[in-house]
């Protein structure tokens, strides 16, 4: 605006003696640095300042999201081991006899010895003896679930030494299994095997309930009715005859009462259990037994006693 | 600057090359260190490039962008703790008489130098407001006005400013006439 008047206060020498002196300029690495900036500002945003980044986590998502899935993996890998012994014993612990319906073992499984199928690696289950390996009280129901014939088995008891009389946990011994080591069963964990330790009074009772009437039949004595019971369990019992006839008898009062089969009693415990019944006012079972036995020792009517004879036929 | 504001990057380039040289001897002339006035040069163009987008063309660019750089300028000398001493308000004939600061003056004039450099020594015998007001108008071409309101100074300041400043830079530039 009053460009006339401020030469005439800077006069024209002066400003072209400045001017002529006034060379100096940047250096070019400085100008080449300025417009570089420049550039770069004006590529990465054309006008707009950036928006100020709402949290500074933006560029941490990866690595936190990296750093979670590796401390879940090490979780896994620490909790895998475990898992798998807890499963290990849970199959050793389904293959024990829960109960009589329990499952058949494998067929590889010989004995009650098998050692476990794994022995659990943490010590809270170290603590706890393995069930696998409780030696034989386990064996017998196993045994007894067995498939497998019973007259081998019974053919090899009486063989063994008599077995002690006492309690069932003390069954479990070392002879039972010897015994269980010594007979060939391929399904010991089962419960219908047969038992390898034999009891005389169970082996009695099993044998007379078994006993085919055939056996006492018309050619047997009469005076050795018991003997014949007993002989019949002597093979099981062996040594244990006293207590073999015991449980006979036993066994016919009981099968004459419950059942009425008196028809494979012996000729002399059947009078004797007629008479029981006569002496508890049992007419009518005494009488049906008395048919019965003259039917079934038609040879030994003379022999009925004197009190029966009036009963052989029906009222 | 608008259409390096808008995205035109060659346009940087030409405003660049037309004022590159006025500011840096403006601040090379105040500061008599070149390393200083690069630094303040940068410094000063980085902050245009910053202030792109903020841009509104109220006055010349030429005003605009020598106050960044007087502002840049001042900010150098407050943190040098001279502040006080350049810019003290003092009267125009006051400031005829002060004598310039040793290290303004000449430390001898010498015959043969080259011109540039009994320039340089002569404006730095200049009192800093005048030669702030003779910079203003002969680097940046501003006027009385411009400079006025630049320096937060009245028309007929800066007028008086100039005129001791063109009759102290003849008395000491005349044997190069």
């Amino acid at each position: 605006m009053n460009e006339p008047r401020d030469e005439t206060i800077v006069d024209r020498d002066l400003t072209a003696l400045y001017r002529r002196g006034s060379t100096a300029e940047p250096a070019a690495h400085l100008d080449d640095a300025i417009r570089a900036a420049a550039r770069r500002a004006v590529h990465a945003s054309p006008s707009q300042p950036r928006p100020a980044r709402p949290s500074g986590m933006r560029g941490g998502w990866p690595m936190a999201a990296a750093a979670t899935i590796a401390a879940i993996t090490f979780g896994i890998v620490q909790l895998a081991p475990s898992q798998h012994d807890e499963r290990a014993a849970t199959t050793v612990a389904s293959t024990e006899p829960a109960g009589p319906a329990a499952p058949a073992p494998p067929p590889g499984a010989r004995t009650a010895s098998t050692p476990p199928v794994s022995a659990p690696s943490d010590p809270a289950r170290a603590e706890r003896p393995p069930v696998a390996s409780r030696p034989t009280h386990d064996a017998r129901p196993r045994a007894a679930a067995t498939p497998e014939p019973q007259p081998d088995v019974r053919r090899v008891a009486p063989s063994a030494p008599p077995p002690p009389q006492t309690a069932p946990a003390e069954a479990s011994t070392p002879h039972a299994e010897a015994s269980a080591t010594i007979l060939p069963n391929p399904f010991p964990a089962s419960r219908g095997a047969p038992r390898v330790d034999s009891d005389p009074r169970r082996d009695a009772q099993e044998m007379s309930r078994e006993s085919p009437v055939g056996t006492a039949g018309g050619d047997a004595p009469a005076a050795t009715s018991e003997s014949a019971s007993a002989s019949m369990a002597a093979p099981a019992a062996g040594a244990a005859k006293p207590l073999g006839r015991m449980a006979a008898s036993a066994a016919t009062e009981k099968s004459m009462t419950a059942s009425g089969a008196a028809a494979v009693q012996p000729y002399d415990d059947w009078i004797k259990a007629i008479r029981h019944l006569v002496a508890d006012r049992r007419y009518d079972e005494a009488r049906r037994e008395i048919v019965k036995l003259r039917a079934q020792y038609p040879e030994r009517r003379n022999d009925l006693p004197a009190e029966f004879k009036a009963w052989s036929s029906p009222p | 600057m608008l259409a390096y504001a808008g995205g035109d990057a060659s346009a940087f380039d030409a405003l660049y090359a037309r004022h590159k040289g006025g500011i840096h001897r403006y601040l090379l002339r105040h500061c008599a260190n070149a390393g200083t006035a690069d630094e303040l040069f940068q410094d000063v163009w980085m902050n245009v490039i910053r202030a792109r987008a903020t841009y509104v063309p109220s006055a010349r660019l030429a005003t605009w962008l020598y106050r960044i750089a007087r502002h840049r300028l001042i900010d150098h000398w407050r943190a040098a703790g001279s502040l006080a001493l350049v810019l003290q308000p003092t009267d125009d004939e006051t400031l005829a008489e002060v004598p310039a600061p040793s290290r303004h003056e000449p430390e001898r004039r010498v015959e043969a130098r080259e011109l540039g450099v009994r320039l340089q020594a002569a404006v730095n015998a200049l009192p800093p407001l005048q030669r702030d007001v003779f910079l203003l108008h002969e680097e940046g071409g501003l006027s009385l006005a411009e400079i006025a309101a630049l320096t937060e100074a009245g028309v007929a300041t800066v007028k008086s400013r100039l005129r001791y400043a063109s009759r102290r830079l003849r008395e000491l530039l005349q044997d190069c006439r």
